[in-house]
């Protein structure tokens, strides 16, 4: 299921490189990379933590197109 | 012929024993050829044992080397603003120098074995000196790839590739997607050899008519077939009951 995400836009506005935001959230820089580039999706679980330090919500920061 | 796989099953079968049988034929009319081709292979191969494996595991070693050196360099060049790049451009680059390491340590114990195969006491000392500077070399390579994550990742920290819990323990310190990851390519890994078992199992049929090899490569597939599948059927076991 393709997943667009703005993680990089939201990450932009607070001034944070992958590894901050990694370390903010517990995972890897590479788990925000890979996120970024859209070669994974994240866990529900990480998704909110990753909202919540965004200041956005889950919907703002991915969202999916319907396969047809 | 979807519909139908008893029907393809069947003409799969009677084309590969035609070709089969086909083959057989044109090799029993060159058996002689053959025979005396590998008989001189294994002749030469013999004699050049010590100097393959030293030219071989040079090259590999000095790959993995260079790739490591590439990347400690790439990792000195870091600055806050190109940080996201540099990391990036580090784990993509790192495969090829893993990969050459890899290579060389089952190079080094393929020749290793191929020197006592032949029984010559020159050669078989020759290749166990190598082996042991090869591999010091290629440990000395994972060792720095690893340290090298490590200042990448630091929640790695606590991990010590020298430790015989250093899998376990890299493992436990993955995040999800690197779970997620490591367990595909182990999957990749799985759909691969299950082929190259059935495969190695078919050219010792046929190089065993041709050349007397014995029970033993029979006996080994068995046995690395056998715990291969059976250990990824108990983890999926393992899986469903937790």
């Amino acid at each position: 299921m393709p997943l667009i995400n703005h993680l990089k836009e939201y990450r932009a506005r607070f001034h944070l490189s992958q590894t901050d935001l990694g370390n903010l959230v517990g995972v890897s820089r590479q788990t925000i990379s890979l996120i970024e580039r859209g070669d994974y999706n994240p866990s529900v679980t990480l998704a909110l933590k990753i909202a919540k330090v965004l200041e956005a919500t889950v919907e703002e920061l991915f969202s999916y197109l319907e396969e047809q | 012929m979807k519909k139908h796989p008893v029907i393809k099953y069947i003409l799969i079968l009677i084309i590969s024993g035609s070709c089969g049988a086909l083959a057989s034929r044109i090799f029993m009319n060159f058996e002689d050829g053959v025979v005396g081709a590998i008989k001189n292979f294994s002749e030469w191969f013999g004699s050049m044992t010590p100097a393959l494996h030293i030219s071989i595991c040079l090259f590999l070693s000095l790959m993995s080397v260079y790739s490591i050196h590439k990347l400690k360099k790439l990792l000195n060049s870091i600055t806050p603003e190109n940080e996201d790049e540099i990391y990036d451009q580090i784990e993509n680059q790192s495969n090829p120098g893993m990969m050459c390491s890899v290579l060389c340590t089952i190079s080094n114990f393929f020749f290793l074995g191929a020197s006592t195969a032949y029984l010559i006491p020159k050669n078989i000392l020759i290749s166990a000196v190598a082996t042991i500077v090869f591999l010091s070399i290629n440990t000395w390579v994972e060792v720095s790839q690893v340290n090298l994550i490590k200042k990448i990742n630091p929640k790695f920290k606590n991990t010590d590739p020298m430790s015989m819990r250093f899998m376990k323990d890299w493992e436990k310190e993955s995040d999800e997607a690197e779970t997620f990851e490591m367990y595909r390519a182990g999957y990749q890994s799985y759909k691969s050899l299950r082929y190259a078992f059935l495969i190695a199992f078919a050219l010792c049929c046929m190089i065993q008519i041709f050349y007397p090899i014995g029970l033993a490569p029979f006996i080994l597939i068995a046995i690395f077939w056998g715990v291969h599948s059976l250990s990824y059927l108990s983890a999926c076991g393992k899986q469903k009951k937790s």
